[in-house]
């Protein structure tokens, strides 16, 4: 009975010591301390085996089990230890190779400066509004005092769709419908696209504007100063602009809006504002009475402006040509990637 | 509009401001100064010189040698023309001088002998009527020392003015030299016309006027116009055909009123707008027109910019008066006309009466304005202005038609005072409600994270490139041309033209990579909706260690993602649009996604490998975000079921989804596996049920295993594999 423990228990730490792997130890755990594992096959042999002699037998089995146990714990710590590193060498990726990159992708340099414009109407209390494209003649022109016989009707090259239909020449159409809708005091902005009949490098059919019109009661002209102080340094910086006076049927008094020159400050020869000094921006005034009265709401004074969205974003961006805008190139879409605005 | 500054010095005293100082504050008032030039240009160094001696270049057969006195040096010249002798006044350009034609002129030495400029013909200065015989003799009693552009009335500047549209006034030297004399606080030269006959005439007037003035002159064939007033209307842009025209085109240039001439046959005159009689310096009898009215011009001359503006009543009787006395006074006669016809309108102007305070409110001035200030700013601009207490009443002067309304008046203060007076202040703060940010900008915000970029189109299209998608569109009346004929419904077609110019023509050797998209206003015969279109070519990685190209799948999730984003169903019907591959295109409420037709993209020379990529949705004005609940999951295990099937080709996998769904305790199925064979493909689901209330056991879902294969079988026609 010893021998034949001993015997056993000798084999096993020696396979225990040969075992490579966590499955091996397992194996051989298995087939030793199983329930018909070889040591309990060993100890049946236990009743033949005299009562005097069984105790010290039974203590020698139990050093050996002791033994063999600690043998297969230690062994099998090692053993995970290896698989582990084998499994870590087998999983390893060359982690400089290219990562599974996404397209990028970018928002229009336009709608990223309407975005920039609509935040900025939109901090000083302008709500968005909008119109249809194809627009009445009545809400183009007649409504915002432009008669069939003013010779304003003749700045505005004007696309035909049908009898009394026209593609809006300007966002100023939204006005009337704004007027006529809602009840001062009205503080919105309306952008979207308009078109003429033109082009070349500073003209599209078809380009964008923003139109902001604000009506309450004692809405002052230094107020619109304010407005455009706030717009254009938010825009251009700290920058000198002025108002000159200037004519918009739907305004009175009406005036362009010039900035000085960002590039030559008013020095020297320069392309961009062709060595004048300054930069025309947008158009603006005092809503004109005819305007207010047509609409019904008496009582208020207000004010608009409209901007060019290209003329802006050309400005900000120094792009060359309009029609860039419109090409859908790569090479300039990849130009100006996503900025959230 | 092209002004002549000699001119409106006549006209206002303007001191000693310079053109360009005078260009500033026209600008500042309103009247923007475009540009201002000089019309001697190159002439500038380029004076009247005696030759004084002449005699054979020694070493030349052709070039004479020069002694010229230009009335402030004797100056030896090298010249190379035969036409002039001793004694001759012939121009000549100092050293330093750039002639029009761009010529630098130096001192240098000709074969030995130093030449100090150049003598000039008349081509050398940019002049016509140069039939190459040499030097421009200007004659032996021409005055030395005179600058030649002096001498040709060209020692004078362009002010290119554009004055707004409603100032019919200002399409004049008189309404620019009015705007001048108001700011510098001094008078108008008006010229007092001599009284023209108003009665006459038997005019039938068919045309929608508001107003006129015609006369009759007997005899108008000795009019002769001075060279001054030929050079002053050829630098503003006018050639007049007859001396009697230049007077009209002065007059019009003058007082902004167009002079239409005919050769009168008797005494009755039709005003039909018919095209007038050329009147050449023969025509005897003259009947001058001037006519009041505003029309759309179909051609742009001087006179029919002034229409179109609309001319200013009442100028129609000064300016033929002013005709009669010019005609009268350049040719040294008295002149008078015989007959005369008058149709004008009352000259009355109604007084527009408001608060003194009221101008100071409404602009928001720093420093408010008191009444006797207001009254002289008003008379300065010829406004009739009356002073009661706190109240005045303004007149606005005949030839200001633009001034109406308050606001009008407001304006007027607005530019005699500037854009600097008015305060800065911002209006009252206003808390608005705000919204999420609105679909448009989320859309656009998701397809960049998508990897696209966003583009623009120009919305036109031809009708050819309609048709050949089988898109329709909304005509336009007028377009610019073919290719901006319509404005299509479907933004496909305009985008796919754009990723087709970048592949084609900027990737160069390099894979192309395109991925477009727009939101933007599309037209229908039904209305205008906002629309997303995006196109795609390329792989679906830009970087990646397998590189495959996009594939349906990779397109449908962009969709999904809007459509997720929209709170849309996710549900696709196989139907392809017009333009789409039949077997890749899937259609849904208000969209579609897929790839272009093959048949389509030949006919557009697409000689690439690998499918073009589109996808358009209607989108919705507004998005309600709804509101998520509370719902309590399952404590519960699920069990899991794989079914296999063999389907015929063109099924339609989200059927059999549906049946699943459909059946007790089942909360999810799932395709895992789809094999496409020839004729039929195997397709493998995994079916996930589940309870509320307590954990399944396999005899609990055998009913429902059992109708799923069963409705597979029979209402699918679907074969389940071992």
């Amino acid at each position: 009975m010893r021998d034949k423990l001993e015997a056993l228990g000798n084999q096993t730490l020696i396979d225990i010591e040969a075992a490579m792997d966590a499955a091996a130890i397992e194996q051989i755990r298995l087939r030793v301390f199983g329930k018909k594992g070889a040591l309990s096959e060993v100890l049946k042999g236990l009743g033949q085996v005299s009562a005097l002699e069984r105790p010290q037998i039974g203590a020698f089995a139990n050093t050996w089990k002791e033994r063999l146990e600690e043998g297969l714990a230690s062994r099998g710590q090692i053993c995970e230890e290896r698989d582990l590193d084998k499994r870590l060498a087998a999983e390893a990726v060359d982690v400089t190779a290219p990562a599974r990159r996404l397209h990028p992708g970018s928002l229009h340099i336009l709608t990223q400066t309407t975005r920039r414009i609509a935040a900025i109407l939109g901090r000083l209390g302008f709500e968005s509004a909008s119109g249809p494209e194809i627009e009445t003649e009545y809400f183009n022109f007649e409504a915002v005092n432009i008669p069939a016989d003013h010779p304003a009707r003749q700045m505005h090259d004007t696309f035909f769709i049908k009898p009394g239909h026209v593609l809006r020449t300007h966002t100023s159409s939204v006005q009337m419908r704004v007027l006529r809708e809602k009840k001062p005091p009205i503080r919105i902005f309306a952008a979207g696209a308009v078109y003429r009949c033109e082009a070349d490098a500073t003209h599209s059919p078809l380009f964008h504007q923003i139109e902001g019109l604000f009506v309450d009661k004692g809405v002052r002209m230094s107020d619109l100063k304010g407005v455009l102080g706030e717009l254009l340094s938010e825009l251009f910086g700290t920058v000198k602009f002025r108002m000159r006076p200037s004519y918009f049927p739907f305004v009175e008094p009406g005036a362009e809006v010039d900035i000085e020159c960002f590039k030559c400050r008013g020095v020297g020869h320069c392309q961009l504002c062709r060595s004048s000094g300054w930069i025309e921006v947008l158009g603006c005034g005092m809503v004109h009475p005819f305007l207010l009265t047509s609409a019904g709401v008496t009582d208020v004074t207000g004010f608009a402006l409209g901007l060019g969205v290209e003329r802006m974003a050309m400005l900000l961006h120094e792009v060359n040509d309009i029609r860039h805008m419109f090409q859908g190139d790569m090479r300039f879409l990849q130009l100006f990637r996503f900025r959230g605005y | 509009m092209r002004y002549s500054w000699n001119w409106l010095c006549e006209l206002v005293d303007v001191g000693s401001i310079h053109p360009e100082e005078a260009a500033d504050r026209l600008t500042r008032r309103g009247l923007e100064v475009e540009s201002i030039t000089y019309a001697g240009a190159g002439l500038e160094d380029v004076v009247t010189a005696r030759i004084l001696e002449k005699v054979r270049h020694p070493d030349s057969d052709r070039l004479h040698l020069c002694q010229v006195d230009d009335g402030a040096s004797v100056r030896s010249i090298v010249c190379g023309a035969q036409n002039m002798k001793v004694g001759d006044v012939v121009p000549l350009a100092r050293a330093g001088a750039i002639l029009p034609g761009g010529m630098q002129i130096q001192e240098s030495t000709i074969r030995g002998y130093r030449s100090m400029g150049m003598l000039c013909s008349r081509q050398e200065l940019g002049l016509l009527g140069d039939d190459g015989v040499g030097l421009w003799i200007l004659g032996e009693d021409q005055a030395i020392g005179v600058g030649v552009a002096l001498m040709l009335y060209r020692d004078d500047w362009i002010l290119d003015i554009a004055s707004p549209a409603n100032r019919a006034d200002c399409l004049s030297h008189l309404g620019i030299a009015r705007e001048l004399a108001s700011h510098l606080r001094c008078d108008v030269a008006l010229a007092r016309v001599p009284a023209m006959p108003t009665e006459g005439l038997d005019v039938h007037v068919t045309l929608p006027i508001r107003g006129c003035a015609l006369a009759l002159f007997e005899d108008l064939s000795f009019c002769e116009v001075p060279s001054w007033v030929l050079a002053r209307l050829e630098i503003l842009g006018l050639k007049p055909r007859s001396n009697i025209e230049a007077v009209s085109l002065y007059v019009m240039l003058e007082c902004g009123q167009p002079l239409s001439l005919y050769a009168a046959e008797d005494t009755v005159f039709e005003l039909n707008g018919v095209e007038p009689t050329i009147v050449t310096d023969d025509t005897k009898r003259v009947i001058a027109e001037a006519i009041d009215r505003r029309i759309k011009p179909q051609e742009r001359t001087e006179a029919a910019i002034r229409f179109e503006r609309g001319t200013i009543p009442f100028a129609q009787v000064w300016a033929l008066g002013r005709f009669q006395e010019l005609v009268g006074l350049w040719s040294g006669k008295h002149v008078q006309a015989l007959k005369g016809y008058v149709l004008a309108p009352s000259m009355k102007r109604e007084p527009i009466a408001f608060q003194v305070a009221t101008i100071t409110e409404f602009l928001g001035l720093k420093v408010p304005l008191t009444g006797p200030v207001l009254k002289e700013y008003f008379e300065r601009l010829g406004f009739l202005c009356t002073l009661e207490g706190e109240s005045i009443l303004v007149t606005p002067p005949w030839y200001r038609m633009d001034v109406t309304h308050f606001q009008d008046c407001a304006e007027e203060i607005f530019r005699v005072v500037g854009f600097e007076a008015v305060a800065n202040t911002l209006p009252q703060p206003c808390y608005r409600h705000h919204r999420s940010a609105p679909v448009i900008e989320q859309v656009q915000n998701m397809m960049v994270a998508l990897g696209f970029y966003e583009t623009c189109t120009l919305a036109f299209c031809s009708h050819e490139l309609l048709s050949l998608y089988g898109v329709d569109g909304v005509p336009v009346l007028n377009p610019l041309s073919e290719e901006h004929a319509v404005l299509s419904s479907d933004m496909v077609p305009l985008l796919v033209k754009q990723l087709l110019m970048n592949v084609n023509h900027h990737f160069g050797q390099s894979s192309p990579q395109v991925r477009l998209f727009e939101v933007r206003r599309i037209f229908t015969a039904e209305g205008e909706y906002e629309e997303l279109a995006f196109v795609a070519y390329g792989t679906q990685y830009a970087d990646a260690l397998e590189m495959r190209p996009i594939d349906f799948f990779d397109i449908k999730h962009v969709m999904n993602e809007v459509l997720g984003l929209l709170h849309k169903s996710q549900h696709y019907g196989a139907e392809a649009p017009s333009y789409g591959h039949p077997g890749l295109s899937a259609t849904f409420e208000g969209g579609a996604v897929g790839a272009i037709h093959p048949r389509i993209l030949k006919t557009l020379k697409w000689k690439r490998v690998g499918q073009v990529w589109y996808g358009r949705v209607r989108l919705p004005a507004h998005v309600e975000e709804p509101v998520a609940h509370f719902v309590q999951w399952s404590e519960f295990p699920s069990i899991e079921r794989d079914f296999s099937f063999m389907v015929p080709k063109g099924f339609v996998s989200e059927r059999l989804v549906q049946a699943a769904l459909a059946l007790p305790y089942v909360v999810k199925c799932r395709i895992f596996d789809m094999y496409q064979r020839e004729e039929e493909a195997s397709l493998a689901v995994r079916v996930t049920f589940c309870d509320q209330t307590r954990s399944l056991q396999d005899k609990d879902i055998e009913a429902s295993v059992a109708q799923f294969i069963q409705v597979s079988q029979s209402v699918l026609q679907l074969q389940l594999r071992d």
